[in-house]
């Protein structure tokens, strides 16, 4: 049987559970109703839970008719119908979002769940678990979505929700202006994305002959529709893609636009595992690998996401080294990792990109996840320097976090090895971009340095946390999804072992530039294999021991190259780079242009006050020959019908 | 003989809705008669359930694939349909308001309610007649229920004193008008417009039927209250009972455009571009003297008079629009029978609510009055200020659609100028269409009782049916249009 009429529930379910949980909320805040937190609870884990059921019946469907190649329900809402333009609703799932729709209810129902413990003393729990259905249907939405219109729209509303929940104790200011950074800077991005979309519209209109249109289907921004006649873009089509991955930059953190990742831990640690590690910072790779059809035409594009990957999985790499805040540290291990996945996306390893997505999902979250479970015993301590000596009293946050530190490192057998090996074997497997690896490589062993740095600074040694008395292991709706998490990210990479990849078989659609043209590409793999992990596998023992013999032990280095240090800790000026040359002016300009000026003095003055007060002196002119006296009115009636005899005979 | 029976047949079955309405209007009057002011409420449901069948009736003879053939005296067309469609509803509405109005009043006269059903007889002969004698009786059975309407506070001064000028001025009017029929008569020999449209002008007489068509034009002027005929207007509208002022601003207005249109394309055949300068110069100062003058206004009624005589003017714009070379564009009257729908169905709302405020027994509409009521009535505050959005003519309320569907045509057909006036007119008017709603959200009241305490039900059952409709009709405005495209001739 065929699920296709249920393929509508997966995004539906999750806006159930906010239409529930906002209505619950609403109605607690106008004083109505007590909400009683079990049933909030139960409402909005049982919805991902049931989203990620109908999920795992689409991925076994596809799985056993191999025939389907995906399951759609056509045609779901007409939204705007234009002569040549048509612009409707309709859901797809193809092996590509099959993956997708699973990763986020997966890791967003094991998300959910931890939130009940974390979450639990929050006055606003019953807004929070709402907001976190919400954001699940709309990134639901992005990744179902048969046309690239839904895919914004539900793009854009994960942007709203990462606003909301980075904002979500908005009393304090730093933590809303981190939310405004964020959707402001998530803007910059849409606009390239919107930029995109226009240009692949306007061709497809300039291509519609104007009196036949027959040419050209009307929802030509279906995907199915754009990847057959994606030759109409050719003119265009480095411009296109150049657009869309400017958007995808904003979503996905990466050069120019990552400043608004790191603030984004504002939030609560679980909306930063779900949100900013796991899912909603992925939908720009998730957006290139669905419009693979169209990057694969622009050599030149394809370059740039490489390129732009690599320095920015280099750059945050480095930043993580200085970093004393747990979350931060994790944010740009976050960035880094999105890095690589687009390194892997523009040397066209499109589902080596989604692979790493996958295991990142699990690897991150749970790391996220553990974060927020020291977090939560130490009472809102993030820095690294107050913690310590965790592993005896939070066992099993510390083993879970100690599996997930080995995964991002890529020490075999976890799943990040494996994700990440092919990501860089392709590299080097594509001519063009062979000396990429090695700065991938290189980055590959900073991030297991960086990452074993914390782990041993967080859960190893003394403690210097001041009540250590008070330290204690979380409950177990925070331990379960820590503990299944981490077995994920043990597992998971058997997925893809070289040679036999399943998920390369599975997501063998996405037409991966595969290396035959490479020669002994079996024996070069296992060589550059053994030469990653045997790196990484050194970073990571060096970064152990040289911090548990001395956690201080990089302060000579620290004074010797302050500047340096200083300018790298301060993630290379970037935000005040950005102040300078952007946001100063642009304010400078809307304080004296446009608001003292244009819209104080002209609009304000000038047009309304002056207009008004105009038109009122000539009404009160004008009323002064309403009389009220009948007599009055007869004349004036009589004057009217001569001036009207005179239009019409002499006029 | 057999042609005697086919013609009663005729008027029996196309006049169907004038019967009904003459029937349902004497029952009304017949059992007020005998059980002199108990049966109001039955009453009132007898009229509004005469209205609904009539509606029903109408829309019947719609569907029909062939109409009744051309009567001498009433023309049963799609035209017609519409308009009476468009009266009815506006008598329905009415009903509904005032039976609010009067509760809230304690003066529930049952007598209001075949006057109202009388006078819309009168305006269904008025626009669907094609001889101008009768269409001159329709125009009269009309004006005379309404007089009668607007002084029908009998112990009210203002509604007394109204009613008074309104009748006087008013009479001087139908003179006017009833001239100029005489004058084409003497022109022509015949009344008929069909004929007329036919006919040449006799030669040397050429100022007679000029003139005639001078004369006739004031009255329809008059009646639209468009300036400088639109004396009388603001101060009938403040005296007489809110319900009867909304029924006056919308359903004279709409039977006046329903005549107006058809004498227009009659007269086409006199090829007279003097009619459409005449136009531009009434709709110039009609913009220009009702926006500035509602501005001024410190009463909501007064205010929305003089907003009807703006609205006047942009529906007669729209007629003007409908000009091409000097003649008008049968086709091109579904602009404004598009507009006087959505203009109705806003006015009324906006009166439905009007009716409703009352402070120690009578009529409250002052400024002051309507002070926090966005406080205590935040719903029918809101649906106020909907109204008003409407006639602004914001996006997504038919306001905008209709007052688009003229602009566009104007452009269209070179009023360009016309049309900017227009816009900035429509933009000058949210000055004084917003004041409610600034006054009823953002200050406090005195401390008084709020000026709207009770809501009965026939008023929420109208103001609900309104704002649904001004937002529906905002929405999807084009199944309607298509509907009027198919009345226009």
């Amino acid at each position: 049987m065929i699920p296709k009429d249920f393929i509508i529930l997966i995004p539906l379910l999750p806006l159930l559970g906010f239409l529930i949980n906002g209505s619950i909320t609403y109605e607690q805040l106008r004083g109505r109703v007590c909400a009683n937190k079990s049933m909030v609870s139960f409402v909005a884990c049982l919805m991902p839970f049931l989203s990620f059921a109908l999920g795992l019946w689409v991925l076994l469907t596809l799985a056993l008719h191999p025939e389907i190649k995906s399951i759609s329900t056509p045609h779901l809402l007409d939204w705007m119908i234009l002569d040549h333009f048509h612009l409707t609703f309709g859901l797809e799932i193809d092996h590509l979002s099959s993956v997708m729709t699973l990763v986020v209810t997966g890791v967003g129902f094991l998300i959910h769940l931890y939130s009940v413990g974390y979450m639990h003393d929050d006055p606003h729990y019953s807004k929070y678990m709402s907001y976190l259905n919400l954001f699940l249907f709309f990134m639901l939405v992005l990744v179902v979505a048969d046309s690239l219109v839904l895919l914004f729209v539900g793009w854009e509303g994960v942007g709203l929700c990462s606003y909301l929940l980075i904002g979500f104790w908005f009393t304090d200011k730093e933590k809303a202006k981190a939310g405004k950074k964020a959707f402001i800077v998530n803007r910059i991005g849409d606009f390239g994305f919107m930029i995109g979309i226009f240009l692949i519209v306007a061709a497809f209109a300039a291509a519609v002959p104007p009196d036949t249109g027959t040419e050209i289907a009307r929802d030509f921004l279906s995907f199915s529709y754009l990847k057959t006649h994606a030759g109409v873009l050719t003119p265009i089509i480095t411009a296109v893609t150049l657009c869309l991955f400017f958007g995808a930059t904003g979503k996905s953190a990466q050069i120019p636009l990552y400043v608004w990742l790191p603030d984004a831990m504002a939030g609560p640690t679980p909306v930063s595992a779900l949100i900013h590690a796991a899912t909603m910072v992925t939908a720009g790779i998730y957006m290139v690998a669905r419009l693979h059809f169209l990057f694969v035409m622009a050599p030149f594009t394809m370059h740039v996401v490489a390129t732009v990957g690599l320095v920015t999985a280099l750059l945050a790499a480095i930043i993580g080294l200085t970093q004393y805040d747990i979350k931060k540290v994790l944010a740009y291990s976050t960035v880094s990792q999105l890095g690589y996945m687009f390194l892997g996306l523009g040397v066209g390893a499109f589902s080596g990109a989604i692979f790493h997505v996958m295991t990142h999902a699990f690897f991150k979250a749970c790391l996220f996840l553990g974060a927020g479970s020291v977090i939560h015993a130490l009472h809102h301590e993030q820095d690294i320097r107050f913690m310590g000596g965790l592993v005896k009293k939070m066992p099993i946050t510390a083993v879970t976090f100690l599996v997930c530190t080995l995964a991002i490192a890529g020490i075999p057998p976890l799943a990040g090895f494996f994700s990440k090996d092919e990501i860089l074997f392709m590299t080097y497997a594509n001519e063009h971009t062979r000396h990429y690896f090695w700065v991938g490589l290189f980055t590959a062993g900073v991030t297991a340095f960086y990452m074993m740095r914390l782990f041993v600074y967080a859960f190893t040694g003394k403690t210097r946390y001041e009540h250590p008395e008070k330290i204690h292991e979380s409950p177990w709706t925070m331990t379960l999804p820590l503990i299944i998490l981490a077995g994920l990210a043990t597992v998971a990479g058997f997925l893809g072992m070289p040679g036999h990849s399943i998920i390369g078989g599975w997501l063998s659609h996405l037409g991966q530039i595969t290396p035959h043209h490479i020669e002994g590409s079996a024996l070069q793999e296992f060589h550059l294999m053994g030469i990653s992990v045997g790196w990484a596998g050194f970073c990571a023992l060096a970064a152990f021991f040289l911090y548990k013999r001395n956690l201080n032990f990089t302060e000579g280095l620290k004074r010797t190259f302050k500047t340096l240090y200083s300018f790298i800790y301060n993630k290379y000026k970037v935000d005040e780079i950005y102040d300078f040359l952007f946001v100063q002016p642009i304010k400078g300009f809307s304080q004296v242009f446009l608001n003292r000026f244009f819209d104080q003095k002209i609009v304000d003055g000038l047009m309304v006050n002056g207009l008004a007060l105009s038109s009122r002196f000539l009404g009160r002119c004008l009323s002064l020959i309403q009389t009220g006296l009948a007599v009055h009115y007869l004349l004036f009636l009589l004057i009217g019908l001569c001036l009207v005899i005179w239009f019409i005979v002499n006029g | 003989m057999e042609t005697n029976i086919q013609n009663l047949l005729n008027i029996l079955v196309g006049g169907i809705t004038i019967w009904i309405l003459c029937a349902g209007a004497l029952l009304c009057l017949l059992i007020d008669a005998l059980w002199p002011r108990k049966m109001s409420v039955p009453v009132y449901t007898i009229g509004i359930l005469t209205l609904i069948v009539t509606l029903c009736s109408a829309w019947y003879q719609w569907l029909q694939p062939d109409l009744p053939a051309a009567q001498d005296l009433l023309v049963i067309d799609l035209h017609t349909l519409f308009f009476i469609t468009l009266v009815v509803l506006v008598g329905i509405l009415t009903i509904l308001n005032a039976l609010g109005y009067m509760q809230l009043h304690n003066d529930l006269t049952a007598e209001f309610c075949s006057l109202i059903i009388f006078s819309i007889i009168g305006m269904v002969f008025f626009f669907s007649s094609d001889h101008l004698l009768i269409n001159f009786i329709g125009l009269e059975t009309m004006s005379l229920s309404i007089y009668v309407l607007v002084g029908s506070h009998k112990k009210n001064f203002k509604s007394n004193e109204a009613a008074i000028k309104y009748f006087i001025i008013g009479g001087v009017a139908s003179a006017i008008f009833l001239y100029g029929v005489a004058m084409f008569y003497g022109a022509y020999g015949t009344l008929k417009i069909s004929e007329l449209a036919m006919a040449l002008p006799t030669q040397g007489l050429d100022y007679l039927p000029k003139t005639a068509v001078a004369f006739i034009l004031t009255g329809i002027f008059f009646k639209l209250a468009v300036v400088p005929f639109h004396f009388w207007a603001p101060d009938v509208y403040e005296g007489a009972p809110s319900p009867v002022t909304g029924f006056m601003a919308t359903g004279v207005k709409i039977a006046s455009f329903g005549f107006a249109i058809r004498i227009f394309i009659g007269i086409n055949v006199l090829d007279m571009p003097q009619i459409q300068n005449l136009l531009v110069v009434v709709v110039v100062a009609t913009f220009i003297v009702g926006n500035l003058l509602a501005i001024v206004q410190d009463d909501v009624k007064r205010m929305l008079a003089y907003s009807s005589v703006s609205h006047a003017g942009f529906v007669l714009f729209g007629m003007l629009a409908g000009f091409r070379e000097g003649r008008y564009e049968p086709f091109s009257s579904h602009t404004v029978m598009f507009y006087l729908l959505g203009y109705l169905l806003m006015t009324l709302g906006a009166f439905a609510i009007l009716s409703l405020m009352i402070r120690k027994r009578s009529e409250a509409t002052h400024y002051t009055d309507l002070e926090g009521l966005g406080h205590s009535k935040p719903l029918l505050a809101g649906l106020f200020t909907l109204f008003m959005f409407s006639m602004v003519g914001m996006p997504g309320t038919v306001g905008f659609a209709a007052k688009y569907s003229v602009i566009s045509l104007a452009v269209q057909n070179g009023h360009i100028g016309l049309a900017i006036l227009a816009v900035v007119m429509s933009i000058v008017s949210a000055f004084y269409y917003l004041r409610p709603s600034v006054t009823m959200f953002f200050k406090k009241g005195a401390g008084g009782c709020p000026v709207i305490q009770e809501i009965p039900f026939t008023s929420s059952a109208s103001i609900t049916f309104c704002a649904f409709t001004v937002i529906y009709l905002g929405l999807n405005p084009d199944a309607f249009i298509k509907l009027a495209k198919i009345a226009a001739f």
